[in-house]
C-alpha cells in the first residue's frame, strides 16, 4: 500500500517510516501537515498516518482537508496521539479520522491497525468498482432513454392540418423521460380532421411502448390503422368504433397490465361539428365567447380494461369563436405541496385567463399555472392537452 | 539494566537493529538540547504557553527509546504549562534536564557495548 507519513518530530517519523517499509509497503514521510497536504494533493495515497500537533497544518486541518477533497479513491486516515490526549482523539475521529494509534507505536499495535484499513481500502474499492459499473450501466440506459424520447416526440403534431377557419394548439409535458401520454391532429380525408389524446396508466418504458403503439393504430397513413376504412364517412371509421376496435387489440392483459384512455373525435371542416367518444378520459371543455365553460363528460371505460365494451358517441356543433380544450387527467390531477389537486375550477380559470390570447400562448399559461400550483418544474404525471378554435 | 530506559523494550521496538537505533539517538543527540533550550527560555520568562509545545515534542522524542523517566518529567513540565502552573518550573526543567542527559548517555554506553 501507499502510505502518506505526517509528523513533525523526526526520530516518530523515521520509526514509523522504517517500520511501515520493512512490512513492504511504499511510504512518503512528510515533516509537516503542509507538507502532507502539498503531496496528497498530486499523488494518491491509500492510507495517511498523521499527528495532531504540527506546524502550518494540524493534524484536525490535514484530516479535514483530506475528507474534504473530491478523491475517486478512498484514504484511511490513521491518528497519532498521547495516551492522555482523549480531547484531541475525539476531535480527530470527528473530523473525519478513521482509527488512531496512541504514542509511542507500538508496531503490533501498528500492524493491526494497518490491516484494518487494509480490509476498508479493498471494500471501498470493489463498492467503487461496482459504482463504476452501475454508472456505466445507468450512462447506456439514459442514452437509450434520451434516443426513445426523441423518437416519441416525433410522434407528436408535426404540421397540424390546414383547414381554413381552424387553429389547432398543443401542449405535451411527460414527467419522465418517457411519457405514457400521446396526442395527434391528423387529417383523415378532404372532409375530416382527426384528433385525440389518450394516455396509458403508469409511467416509464411499459407505458411508452403502449403508448407509440396506440399512436400507430390512430394514424390514417399507418399500414395496421384503425382509424380508416370503406365506410359513410369516407373512408373515416366513428370514433365509437374505433374506441371498440383499440379495446379489442390492447387488452391489458397482453400489455403488462396497462390499460389507456381516450378522447378520439372527427371533425367535420365544413360543418365544424366534432364527433367524439371518450374512453375514460376527461371530456372536451367547450369555451364559448360570452358563456361560462361547459365540460361534456362521457362515462365509459379505460381501452383494454374489459373486453366487449361499445363506447357511445356525442357531438358537439362548434360555432366561430369557440375553443375546445382535451386535455389528459394530468392536468387536473397535479398536486400541490398540500396534496390538493388543480382540479376543474383551477384550470377553467386559467383557461379564461388565456381566452384573450394567441391560443398557443393560452396554452402555455394553462402550463404555467400547473407548474406553479406543483411548485417545482417536474410533474407527478404526463400533461397533455389540445386545443382547435373555430374563426 | 539501566534505570534511564528500558533496555528490552527498546531492542523489541527497533527488532535489535543497532545500526537503526545509532541513527535514532543522534537525532535525540541534534535535536534534543535545542528543544530543553526553548523550555529554559519560556520557564525563565514566566510564559506557560512557550513550554508546552517544546516539552510536549521532547515528551514524544525521548518515548521513542521507551525512557519513562525523562517521559515523565517531560510531561509533568507540558502540564505546568498547559495549566499554568510555573511555580516549581524551574526544579521541574533541571529533573528534565538531568534525566534527559543520563538518557543519552545511558544509550550512548548501550551502543558502545552492543558493538
Amino acid at each position: 500500500m501507499r502510505i502518506l507519513i505526517a509528523e513533525d518530530e523526526r526520530i516518530t517519523r523515521r520509526s514509523l517510516q522504517r517500520q511501515l517499509e520493512r512490512w513492504g509497503h511504499d511510504v512518503f514521510a512528510a515533516e509537516d501537515g503542509a507538507e502532507a497536504w502539498g503531496r496528497f494533493q498530486t499523488q494518491q495515497f491509500d492510507i495517511v498516518v498523521t499527528d495532531w500537533d504540527m506546524p502550518r497544518i494540524d493534524g484536525r486541518e490535514l484530516i479535514e482537508r483530506i475528507r474534504g477533497a473530491e478523491r475517486s479513491h478512498y484514504a484511511y486516515l490513521i491518528m497519532l496521539t498521547g495516551h492522555s490526549e482523549a480531547a484531541d482523539l475525539v476531535a480527530g475521529m470527528e473530523a473525519g479520522a478513521d482509527d488512531f494509534l496512541a504514542k509511542p507505536f507500538d508496531p503490533n499495535e501498528l500492524r493491526v491497525r494497518l490491516r484494518a484499513g487494509e480490509r476498508v481500502i479493498q471494500l471501498e474499492r470493489r463498492l467503487a468498482a461496482q459504482n463504476q459499473t452501475l454508472q456505466a450501466a445507468n450512462d447506456r440506459m439514459t442514452r437509450d432513454l434520451d434516443a426513445a424520447a426523441r423518437v416519441q416526440q416525433t410522434l407528436l403534431p408535426g404540421e397540424v392540418p390546414d383547414a381554413e377557419g381552424l387553429s389547432f394548439a398543443w401542449a405535451y409535458r411527460p414527467c419522465d423521460e418517457l411519457a405514457g401520454d400521446a396526442l395527434n391532429v391528423v387529417r383523415i380525408n378532404d372532409r375530416l380532421i382527426g384528433l385525440y389524446v389518450l394516455d396509458v396508466s403508469g409511467h416509464g418504458v411499459p407505458a411508452a411502448l403502449l403508448s407509440v403503439t396506440a399512436t400507430r393504430s390512430l394514424s390514417p397513413h399507418a399500414g395496421l390503422s384503425l382509424v380508416t376504412g370503406p365506410g359513410p364517412d369516407s373512408d373515416a371509421i366513428s370514433p365509437a368504433r374505433v374506441a371498440s376496435k383499440l379495446n379489442a387489440l390492447y387488452p391489458m392483459e397482453s400489455n403488462g397490465s396497462h390499460y389507456f384512455t381516450l378522447m378520439y373525435g372527427l371533425l367535420d371542416v365544413q360543418t365544424r361539428e366534432l364527433r367524439y367518444t371518450c374512453a375514460g378520459h376527461p371530456g372536451p371543455i367547450l369555451v364559448r365567447p360570452g358563456q361560462s365553460q361547459r365540460r361534456f363528460g362521457m362515462s365509459a371505460l379505460p381501452i383494454g380494461m374489459i373486453e366487449g365494451v361499445e363506447y357511445e358517441e356525442a357531438r358537439i356543433a362548434l360555432r366561430p369563436g369557440d375553443r375546445l380544450y382535451v386535455h389528459s387527467d394530468g392536468v387536473t390531477e397535479e398536486m400541490n405541496p398540500a396534496d390538493e389537486e388543480f382540479g376543474d375550477e383551477r384550470l377553467y380559470t386559467a383557461i379564461a385567463e388565456g381566452q384573450s390570447l394567441p391560443l398557443a400562448e393560452s396554452m402555455d399559461l394553462i402550463i404555467q399555472r400547473i407548474v406553479a400550483w406543483r411548485g417545482d418544474e417536474h410533474l407527478k404525471d404526463d400533461v397533455s392537452i389540445l386545443c382547435v378554435e373555430i374563426a | 539494566m539501566p534505570d534511564e530506559f528500558d533496555e528490552q523494550a527498546l531492542m523489541d521496538r527497533v527488532d535489535g537493529d543497532v545500526e537503526f537505533l545509532e541513527e535514532t539517538v543522534a537525532m535525540l543527540d541534534d535535536d534534543a538540547p535545542g528543544l530543553l533550550d526553548s523550555i529554559r527560555s519560556a520557564a525563565a520568562s514566566g510564559d506557560a504557553a512557550a513550554l508546552v509545545k517544546p516539552s510536549h515534542a521532547l515528551k514524544g522524542m525521548v518515548a521513542n527509546f521507551c525512557a519513562a523517566p525523562a517521559g515523565a518529567a517531560a510531561r509533568e513540565v507540558e502540564m505546568m504549562g498547559r495549566e499554568q502552573r510555573l511555580a516549581d518550573v524551574a526544579p521541574a526543567v533541571e529533573v528534565l534536564q538531568d534525566r534527559t542527559d543520563r538518557l543519552r548517555e545511558a544509550l550512548h554506553k548501550f551502543l558502545q557495548d552492543k558493538k
